[in-house]
């Protein structure tokens, strides 16, 4: 009788809350009815199996759950280790800052700031937080001391002092002076242009509760945050997922800003490869998540998900070691540069889907592009002309590059046969990705030809530093040191005048470009799946803030 | 018997020893600096230099290979410099979730595999022996990841009825079940046609030996003779077999895990790759290194104890 009841109950269910077709073969097994039976549940309820499904795909955007991919898990959610952007992506919600970006926008708006000045020379920095910021987890309302606590840490000016990777970005603080409950000064060493762009706005920016801290101790606390964001904490489920629950007490620092979190449960769940991937957003285990340019024509066609794309910042590009034998010569970088089809690469490569770069800052920057950047047309007479007027036709070279680059491989052989015409013998040589970008010195200096990606941050002080003298061997693969470049580098980053750094990143690119180190090749596109009805803002460095998506 | 265990038992320790000392002087082969992969490139070289001597990256090779054995004979793998938490936790958390995979795809490959086996070897050279060997001949030739992709598009998403990722949670039985379905399944088909192959084999052998012929000669029923007499003794190398299996599934439960983003010592293994994290990949590889061992030498022993040849060939002569 009770069984009866229950299969009453069921199709009751099916005809009024429409549960889905996964719902209904999980209950129907569970009153022992076989999969047939539940098959013929379906079958007898006219009209309801196909109102059943839609309402299936609202109910999978339900403000219940979101559920986002993470490419790679977590490690560390503390800002001030936080080794991955799978890390950043949580922590995003999780932590908030004095002054962030506006969702989608580089515009800068008072968070957790009421308000937010800086001094003329950029050295003093005044602000006054909100009041009634509460921390999650019951650690209470947020203070000047938090925020003091917060960039000393990074800037290793605690005790006991933190090794924290990202000292760099507080390498200018001298100390955070706390004036009362809710107001203080960042009083820094010299000026640091990026300060507004990358490091207050940034993961290095968000505070964290001093008392969770001390409580907790740092290896806690990676693993189990307290911010002031609109999302709290649940749970890690190493290699599976992590759990974040609306904050009930958020005092809502974005609101001036921002609409109120809609979604109940954010889950983060960690799929490494694409494949799986794009199989668990169409089964309906994921709303969104980045897929690779081969998928997009594939959710392009799926009435269920809408693809959104957003060229990133990041620059890939094939450059030459100046400082090996072969390609000292700037003949031969000029008939490498004449040689390479890009368009070839975008196509063959990436399907057609990056962007074309023709300078190392993209145009999303919000300064340094270098707008009119000369382009490299594939020329193979004037190629082989360069090469003839070096005297060194038949040139072998060795063409490296990181496995763990998408399209690394197609790259090379593109460029492989590209250069095979203009009269060059190239080996590829491909490796691991920690091989390639964690050679030693030794093994950097004998890169000759390579082609590599860099991910960069909202500021062209992450673009252009790595390409100094004193990066030679280090992350300057090209081993290329002009003392000019390194002047500006080192100037334009303590320089608080937009106008005048832009010229100075520009300058740089020029630089580059007269010594015909690099051919720049892409700033990567980002493709994201997105379930229909789900409204994401993506910034234009194509990250995101769930917790503000619609 | 003692004396058999307590051999077996020592030369085990002996192999464990040497596969430890093995497998930290590999380790340090691979190129790469831990510490620069682990801190990014935005870390100060002072940084990079005070976390390589926390690694204790800056002793040399023989040190390190030192201080990896003798702490692991006690158990302790170390603290993981990023997560803060324990390696020996790491790897515990890890272990189940491979454990579980590889235990249900053995059970689910011996399920089908064995009574395949039989049933083919009942009707030698008929049209269903050679259905059952075309079956098991291209099961044996299907990548676990190839299966497992074709699963998944089948039963995630042609017909969405078990999940596409994870793995559940051990506290709720029937999704933790439900999550492990696929994926043993996909890890099973390559032994399930191994296993029917070998079964077949085994049974058509013992089939002519002399008491079988005698059951038959008695008038023993047919199907008493092939499960009671010709099964036990026929399914012997299939023990063997699948206990040296167990190792190899641990290893094949790699691609499974990240296929379908399950944790596990797999996933943990190519992210400690990835990422250089020595110690982690050492205390894995030292795991799986033991359990292999260990099914070897549960193999031993109930080869032993299945078969009553072996105790008299090792019997002293009298």
């Amino acid at each position: 009788m009770r069984l009866h009841d229950s299969v009453e109950e069921l199709l009751q269910d099916l005809e009024s809350k429409g549960i889905d077709r996964r719902e209904l073969v999980e209950r129907a097994a569970g009153l022992g009815l076989a999969l047939g039976a539940a098959g013929g549940l379906l079958a007898g309820a006219p009209g309801v199996a196909a109102a059943a499904e839609d309402r299936a795909e609202d109910a999978a955007l339900s403000t219940q759950l979101l559920r986002l991919r993470l490419d790679d898990d977590i490690q560390n959610l503390d800002p001030a280790i936080q080794p991955g952007h799978s890390d950043d992506a949580v922590g995003q919600n999780v932590f908030e800052h004095l002054v962030a970006f506006r969702p989608g926008t580089f515009e800068r708006v008072n968070v957790l700031a009421e308000k937010w000045k800086g001094s003329k020379d950029g050295l003093r920095w005044d602000f006054t937080l909100k009041k009634g910021i509460m921390f999650h987890k019951g650690f209470g309302e947020m203070t000047a001391e938090d925020v003091k606590f917060s960039f000393e840490r990074i800037a290793g000016l605690t005790t006991p002092k933190l090794k924290s990777p990202y000292q760099s970005d507080w390498a200018a603080l001298k100390e955070v002076r706390v004036k009362d409950r809710y107001s203080g000064t960042v009083i820094l060493k010299h000026p640091y242009a990026p300060l507004m762009t990358t490091t207050i706005p940034g993961q290095s920016g968000e505070i964290v509760s001093k008392k969770a801290v001390l409580e907790m101790g740092n290896s806690k606390f990676g693993t189990h945050p307290v911010g002031t964001g609109p999302y709290e904490f649940v749970s890690w489920s190493p290699k599976q997922n992590v759990k974040l629950r609306k904050f009930a007490d958020y005092s809502g620092a974005a609101s001036r800003f921002a609409r109120q979190s809609v979604w109940k449960n954010l889950e983060f769940v960690v799929i490494g490869e694409d494949n799986a991937t794009m199989i668990a957003l169409e089964s309906g285990a994921l709303d969104f998540s980045s897929i690779p340019t081969s998928g997009i024509d594939r959710f392009t066609r799926n009435p269920k998900f809408n693809v959104v794309k957003q060229t990133s910042l990041n620059y890939n590009w094939i450059g030459m070691n100046v400082r090996h034998p072969n390609l000292q010569d700037k003949n031969v970088r000029l008939a490498v540069l004449y040689g390479i089809d890009v368009p070839s690469i975008l196509q063959g490569a990436f399907d057609g889907r990056y962007t074309r770069a023709t300078a190392m800052v993209a145009p999303g920057m919000p300064l340094g592009y270098w707008k009119h950047a000369p382009v490299y047309h594939r020329d193979v007479k004037k190629a082989q002309a360069y090469l003839k007027k070096a005297g060194k036709q038949g040139l072998k070279l060795v063409m490296s590059g990181s496995k763990s680059e998408p399209g690394a491989d197609t790259v090379a052989q593109i460029v492989q046969a590209n250069l095979h015409d203009v009269g060059f013998d190239i080996q590829v040589q491909l490796e691991d990705g920690a091989v390639f970008d964690q050679a030693t010195k030794a093994a950097n200096k004998k890169k000759q030809l390579f082609y590599t990606g860099f991910t960069t941050l909202p500021d062209p002080e992450w673009d252009t530093t790595w390409f100094t003298c004193s990066q030679v061997s280090v992350w300057n693969y090209m081993s290329w040191c002009n003392k000019e470049y390194s002047k500006l580098e080192k100037l334009a980053a303590s320089t608080p005048n937009e106008k005048k750094r832009n010229a100075m990143y520009i300058r740089m690119q020029q630089l580059m470009d007269a010594d015909k180190i690099a051919l720049w090749i892409a700033w990567p596109t980002i493709y994201f799946a997105v379930r229909k009805g789900l409204k994401p803002k993506i910034n234009p460095n194509a990250v995101y803030q769930a917790w503000d998506f619609r | 018997v003692a004396r058999y265990l307590l051999k077996r038992l020592v030369m085990t320790i002996v192999v464990v020893l040497l596969v430890m000392t093995f497998l930290s002087v590999v380790v340090h082969l691979i190129p790469g600096d831990p510490a620069s992969v682990i801190l990014g490139p935005r870390a100060t070289p002072e940084l990079i230099e005070a976390v390589r001597q926390q690694m204790h990256l800056d002793e040399p090779v023989w040190k390190q290979v030192w201080l990896f054995v003798s702490n692991a004979v006690q158990g302790d793998f170390g603290r993981d410099f990023i997560t803060g938490l324990s390696i020996r936790s790491i790897v515990a958390d890890a272990l189940p979730y491979t454990a579980t995979l590889a235990v249900g795809a053995l059970l689910l490959a011996s399920l089908i595999g064995i009574p395949l086996g039989v049933y083919a070897a009942t009707r030698p050279n008929t049209v269903v022996d050679r259905v059952a060997a075309l079956f098991s001949v291209s099961f044996i030739t299907i990548p676990s990841y190839v299966a497992g992709l074709y699963l998944l598009l089948l039963f995630a998403l042609r017909w969405p009825i078990l999940p596409a990722v994870g793995a559940g949670s051990f506290s709720h039985p029937l999704d933790y079940l439900k999550h492990l379905v696929l994926p043993a399944t996909a890890l099973a088909v390559t032994w399930i046609g191994y296993i029917a192959r070998l079964v077949r084999a085994s049974m058509l052998e013992v089939r002519t030996a002399n008491y079988i012929r005698t059951a038959y000669a008695v008038g023993l029923p047919e199907r008493r003779i092939f499960y009671k007499y010709a099964l036990k003794n026929a399914v012997i190398p299939t023990v063997a077999v699948l206990s040296v299996g167990l190792g190899d599934l641990m290893a094949g439960a790699v691609f499974i895990e990240v296929i379908f983003s399950r944790p596990g010592l797999g996933t943990t293994v190519v992210d400690a790759i990835e990422t250089r994290n020595f110690p982690i990949l050492q205390a894995c590889v030292l795991v799986i290194a033991i359990i292999y061992v260990g099914a070897n030498l549960l193999a031993d022993l109930s080869y032993r104890f299945l078969d009553p040849r072996i105790r008299v060939e090792e019997a002293p002569a009298a």
